[in-house]
């Protein structure tokens, strides 16, 4: 009798070890793939601001220097960016400057030389920013070689109205 | 144990999923929020297109400088006696003078009439252009910014592009006395009246808000904080432009958005709206101007 009962105890025990064994295997899992996604998304949305701030430097000031403004934008981000072995940022080339208007020049009376009108410069500015990340199981899910990249792209308005000469 | 296991599994990715929604509502509304201040700006930046405000308050004060002085030569004329001869032709001066000021003004309005038409149009071809199609995540739709509300205003303490300048000594007293220009920048204030003194008082001059340029840089079209700003006026309100006018001219404007957010089935879903505002200011006045 009392070795019965000492048998069905270790059955238990042994149910028990394994339930807790795998269960604890599907939970390192499930965290693992959250944690995963969680930085996934953070890098996306971090891609999606970087590419704003980019933009919205891009858009501030001359349009033929609104290339070099969006790189030192992202180039200063990546300086602060802490985490920058997970996911790296870039700018992809070129950054599109749509001039809808613009100040004209006349023509000096003294020197007869054209000269640069100052007024503002209307129109548009588009810049696209990619982010490439190295994810530990989400690429298998998704059923994507890593890194997994993302793109995204905001358009502002130019802030410039230009000197006159 | 395996129920227990199970259970704890659930609830993680429960609230795994909860988060990641609510992780993508902030992030619908930081790029609404964008999109907003873009529109501002864009808005903003038609307000001033060419410079129209600077010249406008140039020729405000050429107006209110050729009225004091055709009044300071009448009363030339009727005190002096040498000049007594010449007071028709100064009375005619004055009455030309005094002729131009309906003229100006009658100008000033126009403009008003024509900045609130092209933003009104602008805000229509925005809201027609707007996609309807809500972002789906996890069964959260967002859809992007319709506009709702449109204020047309100023910024408060911005003065005009117009400085007083000592060239004509009793006008400029006289404005000093009055309070009519800011005494540190010698700027005519924005939002009042810059009357002339008796019998011209009857004449009404109100200047624009307008910045003043910074040695040859005028200031670009930008965001400000909303707090900052002092509405003149809504042009467009629930879908449907606002027909009015307002005194003075604008050189700012507000804009209020709403998306749409809805979550859970079609059926039954759970609904809101984000609200987003913004305010853009136009591009200051320009070098020539000055």
């Amino acid at each position: 009798m009392r070795r019965h009962c000492y048998s069905a105890s270790r059955q238990t025990s042994a149910q028990s070890l394994v339930e807790v064994t795998v269960g604890v295997v599907v939970l390192i899992v499930v965290v693992i793939f959250l944690i995963d996604l969680a930085l996934l998304i953070y890098a996306v949305s971090l891609n999606d601001m970087v590419c704003r701030d980019a933009a919205q430097q891009a858009a501030s000031g001359d349009p033929s220097d609104a290339e070099a403004r969006a790189l030192t934008s992202i180039e200063n981000r990546k300086r602060r960016q802490a985490d920058s072995f997970r996911s790296a940022f870039r700018l992809i080339p070129p950054v599109k400057a749509e001039i809808t208007g613009q100040p004209g020049v006349r023509i000096d009376a003294q020197t007869d030389e054209p000269k640069q009108l100052g007024g503002m410069v209307t129109g548009t500015v588009s810049v696209t920013t990619e982010v490439e990340t190295q994810p530990f199981v989400v690429h298998l899910v998704l059923g994507k070689k890593p890194p997994l990249s993302f793109r995204s792209t905001a358009v502002v308005p130019i802030k410039f109205v230009r000197p006159a000469q | 144990m395996t129920f227990l296991i199970s259970l704890v599994v659930l609830l993680i990715v429960v609230i795994a999923v909860c988060g990641l929604a609510l992780n993508r509502l902030f992030l619908n509304r930081t790029k609404a929020q964008f999109s907003v201040d873009s529109l501002s700006t864009s808005l903003a930046a038609k307000i001033n297109a060419h410079d129209r405000l600077g010249q406008m308050n140039e020729l405000v004060e050429s107006s209110r400088e050729l009225v004091f002085t055709s009044r300071q030569a009448v009363d030339t004329c009727n005190n002096e006696k040498k000049f007594r001869k010449l007071a028709p032709l100064c009375d005619r001066l004055l009455d030309d003078a005094r002729a131009g000021y309906p003229l100006v003004e009658g100008e000033r309005k126009r403009m008003n009439a024509t900045i609130r038409k092209e933003v009104q149009d602008e805000i229509a071809s925005y809201n027609k252009s707007r996609s309807d199609l809500p972002a789906e995540f996890l069964s959260l739709k967002t859809s992007t910014p319709r506009v709702e509300r449109v204020d047309l205003g100023r910024i408060v303490n911005v003065d005009s592009n117009i400085k007083a300048l000592d060239v004509i000594p009793q006008l400029y007293e006289y404005d000093r006395r009055n309070g009519h220009f800011n005494s540190n920048s010698k700027l005519y204030r924005a939002g009042r009246n810059a009357s002339l003194p008796m019998p011209d008082g009857d004449l009404i001059y109100n200047f624009c808000a307008l910045p003043v340029t910074q040695g040859k840089m005028s200031v670009p079209p930008r965001n400000a904080n909303s707090n900052s700003f002092i509405s003149l006026g809504s042009i467009f309100n629930d879908g449907k432009n606002n027909i009015g006018d307002t005194v003075e001219l604008p050189h700012a404007l507000k804009v209020s958005c709403a998306s749409d957010v809805m979550f859970g089935n079609a059926s039954n879903p759970l609904s809101g709206t984000l609200g987003t505002e913004s305010v853009g200011v136009s591009s200051g006045a320009q070098a020539e101007s000055q």
